[in-house]
């Protein structure tokens, strides 16, 4: 499964909390916890001529954060996305993409996305950063 | 009535061993048929005749280029290396998916040498593209083609020839 391979391949960011739970479409309420959703969208973006197709698999990448008026708090929380997005880029640029299964090849990871606030309560909020990884599927 | 897919009419390129490699990641391969015409009108009659004398296939390409493909290797060896002649020459089968041979897991193929007429390349952003023209280079011979390995690659032998 595709989702498996992303959350293997996001568990070892160096950026993430190490005592932090990573889950698949599930955030719980206290920080610090992150999530990986997948998003309905067109999974096809080129189709070649021999059957093969270049496919994207779009998903969300979220965490719940301490959040309150603390500016320098705030601040961290968008920051860390600003560097999950650099991270995604640096691994796209060394070709360290995430290992698919069968007639499946990664071709690039990155973020769509600026991470930004998706809701939050009184001394949590919940973060999310929309990605996509992009692999090649043979016939 | 079965509609008949586009991926169902694949295409191979012979490789340095003999056996026919697909050609994967091809976004455009479109054939052309160039006829010939011969028209001309004789005093006897009151309208044209034409005939069709020669008739000059060819194939526009594009493709993706990828790495580790030994199709795309030699396309790019030939248009990056500015090969000329004989050196630019390369061998392409045809396999009609829809057309099932005289045996057991055969379909009707047809190979030809063609030569590769470079075009454009790199016009794209999302991948390295490369663009063309195969031109006809030789006779078309039929046959049927054989696979043992879901058509990653194939085997060739002509009519007459017995698989």
């Amino acid at each position: 499964m595709i989702i498996d391979k992303i959350r293997d391949f996001i568990s070892v960011c160096p950026l993430l909390d190490e005592f932090a739970k990573l889950n698949v479409d599930f955030l719980g309420p206290n920080a610090t916890e992150y999530t990986i959703d997948s998003i309905p969208t067109d999974s096809i973006l080129k189709q070649y001529v021999d059957g093969g197709k270049l496919k994207q698999y779009v998903f969300v990448f979220g965490s719940r954060e301490f959040y309150g008026p603390d500016v320098l708090q705030n601040i961290e929380n968008s920051g860390f996305y600003e560097k999950f997005s650099e991270w995604l880029d640096t691994k796209t640029e060394l070709g360290e993409l995430p290992l698919l299964e069968g007639n499946k090849e990664s071709d690039s990871i990155e973020a769509m996305s600026s991470g930004y606030l998706f809701g939050s309560t009184e001394d949590t909020a919940r973060y999310q950063i929309q990605c996509r990884l992009i692999y090649y599927e043979d016939k | 009535m079965k509609l008949v897919k586009r991926s169902q009419k694949l295409s191979f390129m012979e490789g340095t061993s003999g056996t026919f490699n697909r050609m994967k990641a091809f976004t455009a391969f479109s054939k052309s048929k160039n006829p010939k015409e011969y028209t001309r009108q004789y005093v006897d009659l009151d309208q044209e005749t034409t005939d069709v004398v020669a008739i000059s296939t060819s194939v526009e390409f594009n493709f993706d280029q990828m790495e580790n493909d030994e199709v795309h290797s030699k396309l790019v060896d030939i248009i990056d290396g500015e090969k000329i002649g004989a050196d630019a020459i390369v061998t392409l089968l045809s396999v009609d998916l829809s057309k099932p041979g005289a045996t057991a897991d055969s379909f009707v193929a047809t190979k030809r040498d063609f030569v590769l007429v470079p075009g454009t390349e790199g016009d794209k952003l999302e991948a390295y593209s490369y663009g063309g023209t195969f031109k006809v280079k030789g006779q078309k011979i039929t046959g049927e083609a054989t696979s043992t390995d879901n058509w990653e690659t194939c085997t060739f032998v002509e009519d007459g020839a017995g698989i």
